[in-house]
């Protein structure tokens, strides 16, 4: 090797130490970039050369830059981001549903009921007092109010839960695009050979993909080329560049379903905000809300019953206290259409029922919580315009069903939405048994005082302020449970974020020593190449 | 990975402080249904019994007082009998008629009947007591004095279950019956004249004087309640008709026993309303101690936890600003 050798050697070594500052101050540079994975210079002794006998160095060669990255800590990541997004939405779901409930902060209902049927003991120690039954129905609206309050506020969680799904449909779509459009760029960027990645852009994917993790449960693979393909609730949303998008439609529960690929997807998202509001929204609908209604409904039938017997002041009879229950009946797919009717209230059970066909064109009628037939059966062949007669409740079905049919009838989905007294004189409240017992007589006011303490048919056997404090405790529950899992998801998902970042990230001292490193041997090479040249200078002045 | 983790320690201290500071506000540990979901339940169920205390405690202030007043009108009224019996009494013994005597003992009949009418038509909160249901109602009419009431008992609910009368019909005070309709008894009284006395329909009773012999009726005369026979004992004592006045004795002492028999059961109306305050008073108690483990917090507990957590926090802190200041940068110039 020539003396201008060495020239080349000084540039080689000024070039890696360069490259190897330039790299340095990019980890500086991103040391709070979220989702950068810290790099790492490589660099190689370049081939030798032959001289006479013997081979020597000629260098250092710039092979790569590599990220600093675990893939296995990377799927733990996303599968932790998956259950502590899905722990998140349910805490804060929950968390807006406690706090109407909350009886330690003067919210709920219990005072309102309690005031309620206190003030019906008022009425019966003192059945002519006018101001004792003025007191009643302000008490009875004051309930009929507070029950309304908490069923709205509970409903419009649910609503806001139902936006939650479809803002993050969006977002998931957002972050799908952009998974994809990385794809394509890492499949360019790497369609070489050798030990180059697209870091920087693998990177911006793993952290899109952090955060598809947070909103939904999904799966994926690498394949050959560096792309990522990506399926959600068994659907494919991300293949090489290209995706499909997520849609959402409201169901016949007025719920959000989300469909990928013309699939309804809504029941396979188990995990992420999204699968959290589901879960969330479906816990709501199925525990807290019915539980109130039925509560409600229990009220206006019981009540109902025994005001109906009894006389007021003005001698009237046969009056509901409040507006009597309406039964709703809904239609899942059917074109044919349906009206259901209360014709009993003491008849009713306060269950909802489901009624489904079968390809014969007859019908079966499940409770709809538990699923399991009536006893004795309701069954028979369908005759559109034929009156099917449920405990309390006539339905009608008018026009043409088929097997896939099934229709809902509900007596309790309104109790509270339609819950008002219609009682206005205070004359007319039936505080008594006998027209001619008045206006001492205030048997009937205590039977209703009494429905306080009694155990109701209806709310499986419990008295009225058991079963509120029943769903009190199971909102708590579902509540604490979502704070437990959040306090879990939250620990490990920082345990695993700390396990990332002692790989990936970027620590402060050590890039500074690799500061001083680099600069030192950038400045040595610089002084090999001044000595290089002050030897040639020698040689040039022989 | 530093900044992350004391990021997050801080954020999960500071909520720690507020929450253990919102509990030394209020002094309860149970702030939310998720604190303890069980506890919250059962607080609901004692705070629902406790307010049905409350309530069931005001239902005995009203029982109660409204019993205390129909008890202390039915021991004027017992008084007021026991003044017209020394009079029967005294007339039924007389051996000579006096006018002078004879009218003002009359006019005194006439007086106790009038008191017995006052207290036999008293209200209560704007309610007559002795009406039965019909508490709007004079429960006697002025005159004839027949009773215009019925026989309702208005119970009040004072605890769960249990149910105490406020009212007393006056068909059942100022009354009394002795058997079935057409039962009857026979008194000997003044000169071996005999009484023959005959349950009818409800609180009347007639009375037949018959001779010695028992064969002839001599006079007869019917009466529902006390102020009717205390009006016949006022126009016997006028016309000074001594058999009539004997024959009034027994109705008389019937009358006093049934009206002692009415004070002994308010008497034990009151008696049960007491017992019953003192048994909701104390299950008041037993629920308010119940409910302190559940939702008060131990002072002492949440201060020494603030502590802690401002000893934790300011560690943190301190920690925090050590180790974030310390960078190889300072160190290479």
């Amino acid at each position: 090797m020539s003396i201008l050798g060495l020239f080349d050697i000084g540039r080689s070594a000024l070039y890696a130490s360069q490259s190897a500052l330039m790299v340095t101050s990019n980890n500086i540079a991103n040391m709070n970039t979220p989702g950068f994975s810290k790099e790492d210079i490589i660099l190689t002794v370049s081939n030798p050369g032959v001289t006479g006998s013997f081979s020597t160095g000629r260098g250092v060669t710039v092979d790569g830059v590599r990220r600093s990255y675990d893939k296995f800590v990377q799927a733990q990541l996303l599968g932790q981001g998956q259950n502590q997004g899905k722990s998140a939405a349910m805490d804060s779901t929950w968390g807006q549903v406690e706090q109407v409930f909350n009886e330690a902060k003067g919210a709920g209902l219990s005072s309102a009921l309690t005031d309620y049927f206190n003030a019906w003991n008022d009425v019966a120690a003192n059945p002519s007092s006018q101001s004792a039954r003025m007191v009643l129905l302000q008490r009875a609206k004051t309930l009929v109010t507070q029950s309304q309050a908490i069923e709205k506020s509970v409903v419009s969680t649910v609503d806001n839960a139902n936006a939650d799904i479809q803002d993050s449909a969006r977002q998931v779509n957002t972050l799908a695009a952009g998974i994809a459009q990385l794809n394509g760029a890492i499949t360019r960027a790497e369609s070489g050979v050798g030990l180059n990645t697209a870091n920087d852009l693998r990177n911006q994917r793993d952290q899109k993909m952090n955060e598809l993790s947070k909103l939904t449960d999904y799966s994926s693979f690498e394949d050959t080329t560096g792309a990522v393909s990506i399926t959600v609730g068994m659907r494919a949303l991300v293949t090489g560049s290209r995706t499909n998008a997520i849609t959402t439609a409201r169901n016949s529960a007025s719920n959000q379903d989300l469909y990928l690929d013309g699939i309804n997807i809504t029941a396979n998202l188990q995990g992420g905000k999204i699968g959290g509001l589901i879960a969330a929204r479906n816990d709501i609908q199925s525990t807290a809300l019915p539980g109130l209604r039925r509560l409600v409904a229990s009220i206006t039938q019981q009540v109902n019953i025994v005001h109906q017997a009894g006389y007021g002041l003005d001698t009237s009879n046969g009056i509901d206290f409040f507006a009597p229950l309406q039964a709703t009946a809904t239609s899942s797919t059917s074109a044919a259409t349906i009206d259901a009717v209360i014709t009993d209230q003491t008849a009713l059970t306060l269950d909802e029922y489901a009624i489904t066909f079968d390809s014969g064109g007859n019908y079966t009628v499940a409770n709809k919580q538990t699923g399991a037939q009536l006893v004795p059966p309701v069954t028979g062949p369908y005759a559109s315009g034929s009156t099917i007669s449920l405990p309390g409740i006539d339905v009608v079905i008018t026009g043409t069903v088929t097997a896939a049919d099934s229709f809902t009838v509900s007596p309790i989905a309104t109790a509270v939405s339609g819950f008002s007294v219609t009682v206005t004189d205070p004359r007319s409240i039936a505080a008594s048994t006998d027209v001619t017992a008045l206006p001492g007589d205030n048997r009937n006011a205590i039977q209703v005082a009494q429905l306080a303490d009694t155990m109701q048919a209806n709310l499986s056997n419990a008295t009225y302020s058991s079963y509120y404090s029943g769903i009190v405790a199971t909102v708590g529950v579902m509540k604490q449970t979502a704070g437990d899992s959040l306090t879990f998801d939250n620990n490990l998902l920082a345990a695993l974020q700390s396990q990332r970042d002692s790989i990936s990230g970027v620590s402060l001292d050590e890039e500074a020593a690799n500061l001083v490193r680099y600069q030192r041997s950038y400045q040595a090479g610089a002084r090999m190449i001044t000595v290089a040249d002050e030897l040639l200078q020698t040689v040039l002045q022989l | 990975m530093i900044f992350n983790q004391l990021t997050q320690s801080l954020s999960s201290g500071l909520n720690d402080y507020a929450v253990l500071n919102e509990k030394l506000a209020t002094n309860k540990k149970l702030l939310a249904p998720s604190d303890n979901p069980g506890g919250m339940g059962r607080a609901v169920d004692y705070h629902i019994r406790l307010s049905q205390n409350e309530q069931y405690t005001k239902s005995i202030e009203f029982a109660s007082a409204q019993l205390d007043f129909a008890s202390t009108t039915l021991q004027s009224a017992q008084t007021t009998i026991s003044l017209a019996m020394d009079l029967l009494n005294k007339r039924t013994g007389a051996a000579a008629a006096d006018p002078t005597t004879l009218t003002a003992d009359a006019q005194m009949a006439s007086a106790l009947k009038d008191t017995l009418f006052d207290l036999s038509n008293q209200q209560y909160g704007g309610q007559y007591i002795f009406s039965g249901f019909k508490s709007d109602t004079q429960a006697y009419a002025a005159g004839t004095y027949d009773y215009q009431g019925d026989a309702g008992l208005v119970n009040v609910p004072v605890s769960q279950g249990t149910n105490v009368a406020v009212n007393v019909p006056g068909s059942s005070a100022f009354s009394y019956t002795f058997g079935v309709e057409g039962a009857t008894y026979t008194k000997t009284i003044n000169g071996g004249l005999k009484a023959h006395y005959t349950q009818g329909a409800g609180t009347a009773i007639s009375v037949d004087i018959y001779d010695a012999t028992d064969t002839t009726v001599l006079d007869s005369f019917t009466f529902t309640n006390i102020m009717q026979m205390t009006d016949l004992l006022s126009t016997s004592i006028t016309a000074n008709d001594t058999a009539r006045i004997a024959a009034l004795a027994d109705p008389f002492s019937k009358a006093q026993a049934q009206m002692q028999t009415s004070i002994t059961d308010v008497g034990l109306r009151i008696t049960t309303a007491t017992n019953q305050s003192t048994w909701l008073s104390q299950n008041t108690t037993s629920l308010q101690s119940a409910l302190i483990p559940i939702e008060d917090a131990d002072t002492m507990e949440v201060v020494a936890q603030l502590k802690q957590m401002e000893t934790s926090l300011a560690a943190t802190r301190d920690a925090a600003s050590r180790i974030l200041s310390q960078s190889l940068l300072d160190f290479l110039k």
